[in-house]
């Protein structure tokens, strides 16, 4: 694949600050016309706030951006102008209104003379050639987030002839089929001579789509491979999180051990329950998960997954069937008996269901049942805290110090304090939805070794995950949520992502 | 019988014509993202501007006008109070209410028995001449006509023009209008104002075309009833008729019993249009979903 052009976009030493804090260091990379460059690298490594340069959000310190070999001061403006589009993350939609309506919004000053139809036409147009299939007419609330975000796209494309396409995080949200669709929709923007740029954590679609791949880390580029240089998974992250070549990378090992003494930890049997408009969004749903044993819960969003959990937790009353912890009938008890018991809850939004803002770090240690010494009337804090801080798992998460006010956290330090909190129990039965959502790489791995250790020490995890390769890379055991009840145990062994995908889907249709 | 439902559509309309400004006004403004419970101010406003202009001048055009001055002026000290200095919307609204009613009680003071002309029926050729339903809505004053067709153009203004595109997605999500580098708190100030200005033409219809006499505190809650009402219509210009007509109905009702002489304590009948106003309103609440503006859940819930 010689390179014969020169690059569509190019980036000479472009250097970032913010006070002090170099936000990127000589960043050059280059971006052609029909090929698709991924950008990796942990949180914080400067991602979204390189991109952020290449759209003229924020303006560099020192450094050139060039377009067509040409040096521009970019501006918003201007980057619409010259064809570069940038889809967020956080779709800018309204669901109110119907896809047209928000893309009418976005049109330039050049287009505002169209009509409806017209539009419509130019929509059309634009989804035959990239096979982006979207309902002008349809409103966004009805969508899934897959066709929200070909709304976002097609937006943007219609905002200036679309020369590069920047994407920060887009699979982050979709399912599987919906994840498989936009990389075939990636390549078919590239065969179409579109340069494509893709932030995104998820290396195996890196992987499966990328000529190039540049490694960001601290700000700076580690390096640069090219698709015929060949790929190497282990190695990438490696490089993303800082660990030398040769140096072995012993974050990535899970040693699953034989559990011997096995039996049933968690047993829910024949249950119904209701979603908060009073329907039964689950019927004649039974489970069971044994001690030593991750079973992972794969579905799509919204098939019942808070509310199972929230069920076993005991925040949720069931309108039929048991709950059974270690061979006691928990059914009719409330959740703080289930705390007592052993059980742990790391919510899908620990910031609205696991922490209260106003208070410490440690205080949170305390409410879920990590009991400090008495000092007077008080309890001895000093102690707790010293405590707490000489734990492997508050180490080797990294939360934050333990007297910050979680309302200070970002949501991934939440999410570590939450994790540190469970685990330092060794609960008997741990509730995880979405445990790694919006950790970079690292933590994320350190939260799958932290998982499979108290698996090791004969906890039950129930794992909810959207993420195939984190559902297949950890469970023991997969069920899904689908037809509004929850399926037979699968081996992951002996069953592939697609036909989980097939079962999740199948369950989709049925209303 | 066929005179006495004329009789009813026509009284339906007269008294229903007012509840439809205040409902067409406050659409707009709500679509924005801003509640004005101050309508009621507005509209009395401009009963009483509208009455002292008709009064004093004899022009009605002129009177119609100074109407619509002093409702939006009303509902631009809203608009200031909640926009600039973000303030309790509620209570910037019902303190603008008091403040409305107490300052057209003052210049109306001298205005209590003086007579005006006032807007007079205009019957349109043919179409007044249709049996029932001919004389009660082609036999009306101008503005109740004008009534008819701002039905549809505001319709076309929020679902059809780009301005008022931008006006409802002001209502739903202030920062995606912002994205796209429009001033949602500009199109804020615009809602509020002109809805301020539409509702106070509910009260000129009220004090110059349908009672043609000023008395204090003549609004009589319709403002606030048609607050209530822009729910029933679903936010939806297009259906304001709905509750507008219902609560004039209503008030139809309570006239033609009384003449009938029917034996009905007519305290219980003077309560009549709420009740049914309410009625009105479980019946749309009971039905799925919600077509509220989404940046109006953070004021007011649900």
């Amino acid at each position: 694949m010689a390179r014969k052009y020169f690059p569509f976009l190019e980036t000479v030493d472009l250097t970032i600050k913010f006070k002090d804090f170099v936000a990127n260091d000589a960043v050059s990379l280059q971006f052609y016309k029909g090929f698709i460059h991924s950008i990796v690298g942990e949180n914080g490594a400067g991602k979204s706030t390189l991109m952020k340069m290449l759209y003229g959000v924020y303006h560099p310190t020192s450094g050139k951006i060039k377009v067509d070999n040409q040096v521009v001061e970019m501006t918003p403006t201007i980057a619409m102008e010259k064809g570069i589009g940038m889809v967020f993350q956080d779709f800018r939609l309204i669901p109110a209104f119907t896809a047209l309506e928000n893309i009418m919004m976005a049109l330039p000053k050049s287009k505002l003379k169209l009509g409806r139809a017209e539009i419509c036409k130019e929509i059309k147009e634009i989804s035959e050639k990239y096979k982006i299939a979207i309902d002008p007419d349809m409103y966004v609330w009805e969508m899934d987030l897959g066709q929200r975000q070909r709304v976002e796209i097609i937006k943007v494309m219609m905002m200036g002839k679309p020369e590069l396409l920047i994407f920060d995080e887009p699979t982050s949200v979709l399912t599987v089929h919906e994840a498989q669709a936009f990389l075939e929709m990636l390549v078919e923007l590239k065969n179409n001579n579109i340069a494509v740029a893709l932030i995104t954590h998820k290396l195996n679609e890196v992987l499966a789509v990328s000529d190039t791949i540049s490694v960001l880390r601290h700000g700076k580029v580690k390096c640069t491979i090219e698709k015929e240089e060949g790929f190497d998974k282990e190695k990438l992250v490696g490089l993303i999180m800082g660990v030398e070549e040769g140096e072995k990378n012993t974050v990535k090992s899970f040693d699953r051990l034989e559990i011997k003494e096995v039996h049933p930890m968690l047993e829910c049997k024949d249950m119904r329950i209701k979603d908060e408009h009073g329907r039964s969004i689950l019927k004649h749903a039974s489970l069971t998960v044994n001690s030593g044993e991750i079973v992972g819960v794969a579905g799509i969003s919204g098939r019942g997954q808070r509310e199972l959990l929230e069920s076993i937790f005991g925040l949720k009353d069931i309108a039929e069937g048991t709950i059974k912890i270690d061979s006691v009938d928990f059914t009719d008890k409330e959740t703080i008996d289930r705390i007592n018991s052993g059980m742990s809850f790391i919510s899908e939004d620990p910031k609205r269901d696991n922490v209260v803002e106003g208070m410490e770090i440690r205080d949170h240690f305390v409410l879920a049942g990590v009991t400090p010494d008495s000092k007077g009337l008080d309890y001895d804090w000093k102690k707790l805290q010293q405590n707490l801080e000489s734990e492997d798992y508050v180490k080797d998460l990294g939360v934050p110090q333990l007297n910050r006010q979680m309302s200070t956290l970002s949501g991934g330090n939440i999410q570590r304090a939450v994790l540190a909190r469970a685990a330092i129990r060794r609960p008997k039965v741990l509730l995880a939805s979405y445990p790694i959502r919006g950790l970079d790489i690292g933590t994320a791995q350190t939260v799958h070794r932290i998982l499979i250790q108290l698996r090791n020490q004969g906890s039950a995890i129930l794992l909810v995950s959207e993420d195939m390769d984190e559902i297949f890379e950890m469970s023991d055991s997969i069920v899904v949520l689908s037809n509004n009840s929850i399926t037979e145990k699968f081996d992951p062994k002996k069953i592939t992502p697609y036909e989980i995908g097939e079962l999740m889907i199948g369950g989709a249709k049925d209303e | 019988m066929i005179s006495l439902i004329t009789n009813f559509l026509t009284n339906a309309i007269q008294s229903g014509t007012s509840v439809l400004y205040g409902i067409y006004g406050e659409t707009i403004t709500e679509r924005s993202g801003i509640v004005n419970l101050g309508t009621e101010g507005s509209m009395i406003l401009g009963a009483i501007a509208a009455y002292i202009v008709a009064a004093d001048s004899g022009s009605m055009g002129l009177a119609i006008i100074c109407a619509m001055l002093a409702g939006g002026a009303l509902a631009l000290i809203h608009a200031y109070l909640c926009i600039n200095r973000k303030a309790n919307q509620l209570a910037s609204g019902l303190t603008l209410m008091f403040l409305g009613l107490g300052i057209a009680a003052f210049y109306g003071r001298e205005y209590v028995s003086v007579s005006i002309t006032g807007l007079n029926k205009i019957a349109i050729p043919l179409l007044s001449k249709i049996p029932v339903i001919g004389e009660a809505f082609f036999n009306q004053d101008i503005l109740t006509y004008l009534s008819f067709v701002l039905c549809p153009v505001l319709w076309w203004f929020l679902y059809k023009t780009r301005k008022g595109l931008f006006l409802r997605a002001a209502g739903e999500d202030k920062e995606v209008v912002y994205a796209y580098g429009k001033n949602p708190q500009s199109l804020r100030y615009l809602a509020t104002v002109l809805g301020g200005m539409i509702s106070a033409i509910g009260g000129a219809q009220l004090s110059i075309a349908y009672t043609k006499t000023w008395s204090e505190g003549m609004t009589n809650g319709r403002g606030i009833i048609a607050v209530s009402l822009v729910v029933l219509a679903k936010y939806n210009p297009s259906k304001a008729m709905i509750g507008a007509y219902v609560y004039g109905g209503a008030q139809a009702l309570n006239v033609i019993l009384q003449s009938q002489g029917v034996e009905i304590s007519p305290f219980l009948l003077m309560m009549l249009p709420y009740v049914i106003t309410l009625v009105a309103l479980f019946v749309s609440s009971v039905r799925k979903g919600t077509n509220a503006p989404n940046e109006l859940k953070n004021i007011i819930g649900g």
